[in-house]
């Protein structure tokens, strides 16, 4: 598994994270100003109505199996998202409680007024929508009302994120061409401390960086569409790792609406979603408690069982392969 | 370092939050149970008027040949749940009428049939 650490090292990360000695003065003031400015050309590409069925994306990933099977639905499981914020107030959440906190320069509000964290959360937690509707989600709001932030706030949230022990998977579904030493310092931390970081590879279509998800530690996901192929606007190169459906993939929106999305931000939560039923089973049936073997546990799941569609091998345009739920999930309870 | 101080305070003074934990949503809002009766798929489904959201249970006993249901109501695909799954609809008024469609689904989500109905939400 990439990047995660033996037990002892995890547990003294996190011990570190809450220490109040601890300095969490930035290194570089200029790289914390950085801007995260192209997060939403992901997702504002294409609001689409499509003729394919809604909730392909699911049945593809044979999720109402995996429920009955392995008889969980994400319960245990800690998920943090890393986003534009929340709707909690919409009915697919009403069965739920998800925790939010915003650390968004000069906006302390909670929410969502944008609308891109509201759909990822319900990928994940959200009933009808969601892969894991009983997980357990925390959100961090990072992107303003127009999609923006600053990296200072994403490693404010990934710092928290560790202080607190609140998580086994992340989904971080935006990003920004530039690197930021801190930030990849907050995400190589979090994971060696037994969580996954889950980060979209950009919309761009290019072989091109795009942070978080360029970093070594993030696991990277690409989108396809529902033929399973991968999609021209998925960007591509050495950090992907992994691909799923990301076109036109439904779930909630602000205001109790629900929308057809396309992106690569769409592939992240069902990536992320499919690794918290993984994470849940270990829990919950395994009885397993580490959450460092839980991951590597997970991602070696994840990573041995993808659909190896592309060249053979991992590859620049799928990574390991498109995920396969059942698949996954046999793997998982081997 | 006065630089980097500056710098940190406004993220700190507009962070009011960050020193906190997170805060809870609305919450889980738990319907009060009202069992079908064993044995009888007559009924299909419950709807529980709450304040702010119309909560709707199925008659599992009716869909026991169904992996899982696709909710389509007023035209909104709720989704994809379990026949046990309680949904959670926008509130609605005294007198209204509502178009339900139920789609049974089996393990892989293919349809097995479907039913609508018409649910009138009572005047009292």
């Amino acid at each position: 598994m990439k990047c995660v650490s033996n037990n002892e090292v995890a547990k003294a990360l996190v011990q570190k994270a809450r220490d109040p000695q601890t300095r969490h003065v930035e290194e570089s003031p200029k790289a914390r100003q950085i801007v995260i400015e192209k997060s939403f050309a992901e997702w504002k590409g294409v609001p689409s109505p499509s003729p394919v069925d809604p909730l392909y994306d699911l049945e593809y990933m044979k999720v109402i199996a995996l429920w009955r099977e392995y008889g969980i639905q994400g319960q245990a499981a800690n998920v943090a998202v890393i986003d534009s914020g929340c709707d909690t107030s919409h009915p697919a959440f009403a069965h739920t409680e998800i925790f939010e906190r915003s650390l968004v320069q000069g906006d302390p509000s909670l929410g969502d007024p944008d609308g891109h964290g509201t759909w990822v959360c319900g990928k994940i937690v959200g009933q009808g929508v969601g892969i894991a509707p009983m997980c357990n989600l925390t959100v961090y709001r990072t992107l303003d009302a127009n999609g923006s932030g600053t990296v200072d706030a994403s490693v404010a949230a990934l710092n928290a994120i560790l202080k607190e022990g609140s998580a086994n998977v992340v989904n971080i579904s935006f990003g920004s061409p530039l690197f930021s030493a801190d930030q990849e310092k907050a995400v190589n931390r979090l994971v060696r401390s037994g969580v996954i970081v889950c980060a979209a590879a950009g919309n761009y279509g290019l072989d091109t960086p795009f942070y978080p998800g360029s970093y070594k530690c993030c696991l990277t996901v690409a989108a396809t569409n529902a033929a399973g192929v991968r999609t021209s606007f998925s960007d591509y190169g050495g950090q992907v790792d992994i691909a799923a459906p990301g076109v036109a993939c439904y779930s909630t929106f602000p205001g109790g609406q629900f929308r057809a999305m396309t992106g690569t931000s769409m592939a992240t939560p069902v990536v992320a979603g499919l690794l918290t039923l993984g994470v849940s089973y270990l829990k919950m049936v395994k009885n397993m408690s580490s959450r460092t073997d839980i991951a590597r546990k997970v991602m070696s799941a994840l990573e041995e069982t993808a659909k190896d569609v592309g060249p053979k091998g991992k590859d620049s345009y799928y990574g390991f392969g498109v995920i396969d739920g059942l698949a996954f999930m046999q793997r998982v309870a081997s | 370092m006065r630089r980097a101080i500056l710098l940190l305070l406004p993220l700190l003074a507009s962070c009011s939050r960050c020193s906190g934990p997170a805060a809870p949503g609305p919450g889980p809002i738990a319907p009060p149970v009202s069992p079908f009766v064993p044995g009888d798929a007559t009924e299909t489904l419950r709807v529980t008027y709450l304040p702010g959201k119309d909560v709707l249970q199925f008659n599992v006993q009716r869909f026991d040949d169904c992996s899982a249901l696709e909710v389509v109501y007023d035209g909104t695909n709720y989704g994809i749940m379990l026949p046990n799954a309680d949904l959670y609809l926008p509130a609605d008024k005294p007198g209204d009428r509502h178009q339900i469609q139920v789609t049974c689904l089996d393990d892989n989500g293919a349809p097995l049939n479907t039913e609508k109905l018409t649910q009138v939400r009572p005047d009292k």
